[in-house]
């Protein structure tokens, strides 16, 4: 019964966490450099065993051959089973993060060189992996928050990971001031909600929501900080100010994923939060925060405009693709096919986000700045690498032969059919914007000559060379098969 | 009767205290520089916030509140560990932990 109930289900999470365990123990008896080869073939072996699983799992989760009888199991299992949810968004985001976690840890193996601590990073990234995949699955608050905490904890410490670099460090502080305080919003409204409602789960509370309107002031109050404590997360205007700082203090692997990995299961959390237990109140939040994301997409791109370093110009742009995601979240409520859009994006968006980060490593492994003269001449220097990272720009301001346009193509239709008219409009306006400081990075790219005769790019490490080619061909086999899932 | 409806009420009222609590931890989190007031700021806010789930668990007469308030707490500590393991590097660097003093990232 256990197995069946509880292992079968919590399969792809415990293999990341199983992994993460045996690394601990392996690092006590093989120290440092020594078994370097073993330790990252576990690290790999846990996200590829959460892949297997979740392939055998889904298919047999959307038949609805796991629900059985409930009234046999001990409480506790009952209680897993409510607050641990294994459906086709979860499936589909486990399946993401799992892909993720793989092609990170193949860019920490590649470029974090020098570093004593690399078996306590598999490590981190693998407890946060797994926290990700309970934050997308929860199903009650009380998962809900452990979750997003089992995620966040490592991944201040991994952005503070060179400990004597003073903006690694700065970089740690201020994620971790700002995700805290976006931790206690979210359990004040807990509490609210809690109170409001007597209860913890969501299917109880989003049951509540549709036979009664609340108007109390309480409600609203947990809807506020419930809305800060996601827009904090996931970098939502006015509560981006941690992301340009966050992203461009964090070693380069980890902002890539941050801004994939992270990202997505922030969204995985605003699509359960709002897009399942808000829902029937959706009339009520739907225009107002359609707005709040057009404004998210403005200040990412005007900001973006003015940046010279490059991380933080990624960072802004997350911030405006960001504004494009939650546009999906909020048109859940007018037409169910957002959902299917919003899982291509956060596909499309992490693996572009992933291997630009990953070319950007590449690039600051001999300097360490990323000013925009670094990438002159790349386009002819690596020409392979560099087509990838034309794909990834193109990509991301959404020129047509590439996945980014279809992934924001389909995120305003749904958008426009759940009756944004005003912020789909807006939205599209904004891409404009963004589509200028992309070109800027590409005329570096292809229309300026290096300044010295020898390559100021090494060559890539062989893994790290595919997982960027990898991420590069995702952006075309992605535009040839729109429809993924 | 009237003691029950009495309590009913200061229950009501014994909510204040904790949101005034969390309003405290929250004006010394946006307004102190130092890092560890900071952070204790922020103690102070998730504690206000446990107070107020204890104090529904107790109305409602469900014991999931006191099961998130033990789970909080236990998160709570994990975070201050981390939160002082940076400060602490931090202040290995720059020999202060005033918060107006880091301002190496900008673009």
């Amino acid at each position: 019964m256990i197995i069946n109930e509880f292992l079968v289900p919590v399969s792809p999470v415990l293999s990341l966490m199983l992994a993460a365990v045996v690394l601990i123990v392996l690092e006590t008896v093989f120290k440092g450099e020594r078994g370097q080869a073993g330790k990252l073939l576990v690290a790999l072996g846990g996200p590829l065993l959460s892949i297997l699983f979740v392939s055998l799992l889904v298919p047999v989760a959307n038949a609805g051959s796991l629900a059985t009888d409930n009234s046999q199991l001990p409480s506790w299992l009952m209680e897993f089973k409510n607050s641990y949810q294994l459906d086709r968004l979860s499936g589909a985001l486990f399946l993401a993060i799992g892909f993720f976690m793989l092609l990170t840890l193949v860019f920490v193996e590649s470029f974090l060189t020098g570093l004593k601590e690399k078996t306590e990073v598999f490590a981190l990234l693998l407890f946060a992996g797994s926290g990700m995949m309970l934050l997308v699955s929860a199903g009650n608050l009380l998962m809900l928050f452990m979750a997003l905490e089992l995620m966040s904890l490592p991944t201040y410490i991994l952005v503070g990971l060179r400990k004597n670099d003073l903006r690694s460090s700065e970089a740690a502080l201020k994620y971790f001031l700002y995700g805290s305080f976006a931790t206690v919003l979210l359990v004040f409204a807990i509490a609210l909600l809690y109170g409001q409602f007597g209860t913890l789960q969501l299917n109880a509370i989003s049951g509540l929501f549709k036979s009664q309107v609340p108007t109390g002031v309480a409600t609203l109050a947990a809807f506020g900080l419930l809305l800060a404590a996601i827009g904090f997360k996931v970098g939502m205007a006015p509560y981006h100010l941690w992301v340009p700082d966050a992203y461009q203090g964090a070693p380069t692997p980890v902002t890539g994923f941050m801004g994939s990995a992270i990202k997505l299961a922030g969204f995985g959390l605003a699509i359960r939060v709002f897009g399942q237990t808000l829902l029937p109140l959706v009339q009520e939040w739907a225009t107002p925060l359609s707005y709040f994301s057009v404004f998210t997409i403005f200040v990412g791109n005007l900001a973006a405009l003015r940046q010279t370093d490059l991380k933080r110009l990624f960072a802004y742009s997350s911030i405006s693709h960001a504004g494009y995601l939650f546009l999906g979240v909020i048109s859940l409520g007018g037409s169910p096919q957002a959902l299917e859009a919003l899982q291509y994006y956060l596909w499309v968006y992490g693996l572009l986000f992933l291997g630009t980060f990953g070319l950007l490593s590449l690039v600051e492994m001999h300097k360490k700045n990323l000013e925009f003269d670094r990438l002159n001449g790349l386009g002819f220097q690596r020409p392979v690498l560099g087509f990838c990272f034309l794909l990834f720009l193109l990509s991301a301001a959404g020129i047509p032969p590439t996945a980014g346009f279809f992934s924001k193509y389909f995120i305003l239709i749904q958008a426009f059919q759940s009756g944004q008219r005003l912020s789909v409009v807006l939205a599209a306006m904004s891409s404009l914007i963004g589509v200028f400081y992309y070109l800027r990075v590409i005329s570096h790219l292809y229309m300026k000559s290096a300044g010295t005769a020898e390559a100021s790019v090494p060559r890539a490490p062989k893994a790290a060379f595919l997982g960027i080619l990898l991420c590069g061909l995702a952006m075309i086999y992605f535009s040839f098969v729109p429809v993924f899932f | 009767m009237i003691l029950a409806e009495k309590l009913t009420s200061m229950a009501y009222w014994s909510h204040f205290v904790s949101i005034a609590l969390f309003a405290l931890g929250l004006l010394g989190f946006l307004t102190r520089r130092n890092a560890l007031i900071v952070l204790m700021s922020l103690e102070l806010m998730l504690n206000a916030v446990n107070l107020l789930l204890v104090q529904i668990a107790m109305r409602t007469g469900t014991s999931e509140g006191i099961v998130l308030v033990v789970f909080v707490i236990t998160v709570a500590a994990a975070e201050v560990a981390v939160g002082l393991g940076i400060i602490l590097n931090l202040y290995r660097m720059k020999k202060t932990v005033d918060l107006g003093s880091f301002r190496n990232l900008s673009g």
